[in-house]
């Protein structure tokens, strides 16, 4: 349905690149938010449940209108794609939640830090068809992942 | 080596999730994809939070709850809406490298309104992280 994603195409790129930057920007002041009732003795997990929750009624609210469409043009593939998605989701917050449970933040966060490294990774393998995984993309997501890992320990 | 472990499939399930979501967009809007994957997400850790947390997690008071709707808020109708966005737009391989930096706007936060003081770990590795996003956006 959508073809390889045509490098650095003016227009998309830019607003490819805004959304990245917006939603890095989002999941900061997400945590930062979700830190201050963490800080306040409230466990991990029922923050990020209630985030959630807060989050999808906020959707539901919002964008009401392209769920109905899609609830009828959506392919079976297309929802177990998008379930995986979701799954993958819970999977790698409970994962770090347990892992918080036995070793510092100091380890678990710079280790979980890495999942560009994992998507990219997975993009390479099975979405050739898809997108290329360029040098630089891979040495700038490196950078990255080294980054968070050293901020993540300088405040812990 | 147990908590490493558990670490690392956060990793591999933060990655799935970009990658899953690169699949979806495919076919469907991304605000549907998001939609569907917060409701899974909910149904997961709904059943987490009663285990473990059981009768704390109804106890919230509403400074807390008023937090936690500004932080799914940002997390989901900004963050991740905004992620499947890029995702649709440049892929993953460009727009993971990107989002990942995204410690680097709470810790901004902590430090001008917390009035967290930054060290040399942090200086540098906010150096690090900009530096990257510069060489992914590069062309």
């Amino acid at each position: 349905m959508t073809n390889m994603i045509e490098e650095g195409k003016g227009r998309r790129a830019v607003q490819g690149y805004l959304a990245s930057v917006g939603s890095a920007a989002g999941y900061g002041f997400g945590t930062y938010f979700a830190y201050l009732v963490i800080r306040d003795g409230v466990p991990p997990m029922t923050a990020t449940f209630f985030s959630l929750v807060f989050g999808l009624l906020l959707m539901a609210l919002l964008f009401p209108r392209p769920v109905l469409i899609d609830l009828k043009l959506a392919t079976l593939r297309g929802w177990v794609v998008v379930s995986m998605s979701g799954l993958a989701s819970a999977f790698g917050v409970t994962s770090f939640y347990l892992s918080l449970d036995r070793v510092s933040v100091v380890i678990a966060s710079p280790v979980a830090g890495a999942n560009p490294l994992v998507a990219i990774l997975m993009t390479h393998i099975f979405l050739q068809r898809l997108e290329r995984v360029s040098a630089r993309t891979v040495i700038g997501a490196v950078l990255v992942v080294a980054g968070v890992a050293l901020v993540t320990i300088g405040t812990a | 080596m147990l908590g490493i472990l558990f670490a690392l499939c956060a990793a591999v399930g933060f990655g799935a999730t970009a990658f899953f979501a690169r699949l979806s967009v495919q076919h469907m809007r991304p605000t549907t994809g998001v939609i569907v994957s917060l409701v899974v997400g909910v149904l997961c850790t709904s059943v987490f939070v009663l285990a473990i947390d059981g009768a704390e997690a109804l106890s919230l008071n509403w400074t807390q709850l008023a937090l936690l709707f500004l932080a799914g808020f940002a997390s989901f109708v900004g963050g991740r809406l905004l992620n499947f966005v890029a995702v649709s737009k440049i892929g993953v391989a460009r727009s993971s490298p990107v989002v990942g930096a995204s410690p680097l706007f709470a810790v901004t936060l902590a430090i001008l309104l917390l009035g967290e003081t930054p060290n040399l770990t942090v200086a540098v590795g906010t150096i690090s992280i900009i530096t990257g996003v510069v060489v992914v956006l590069s062309k």
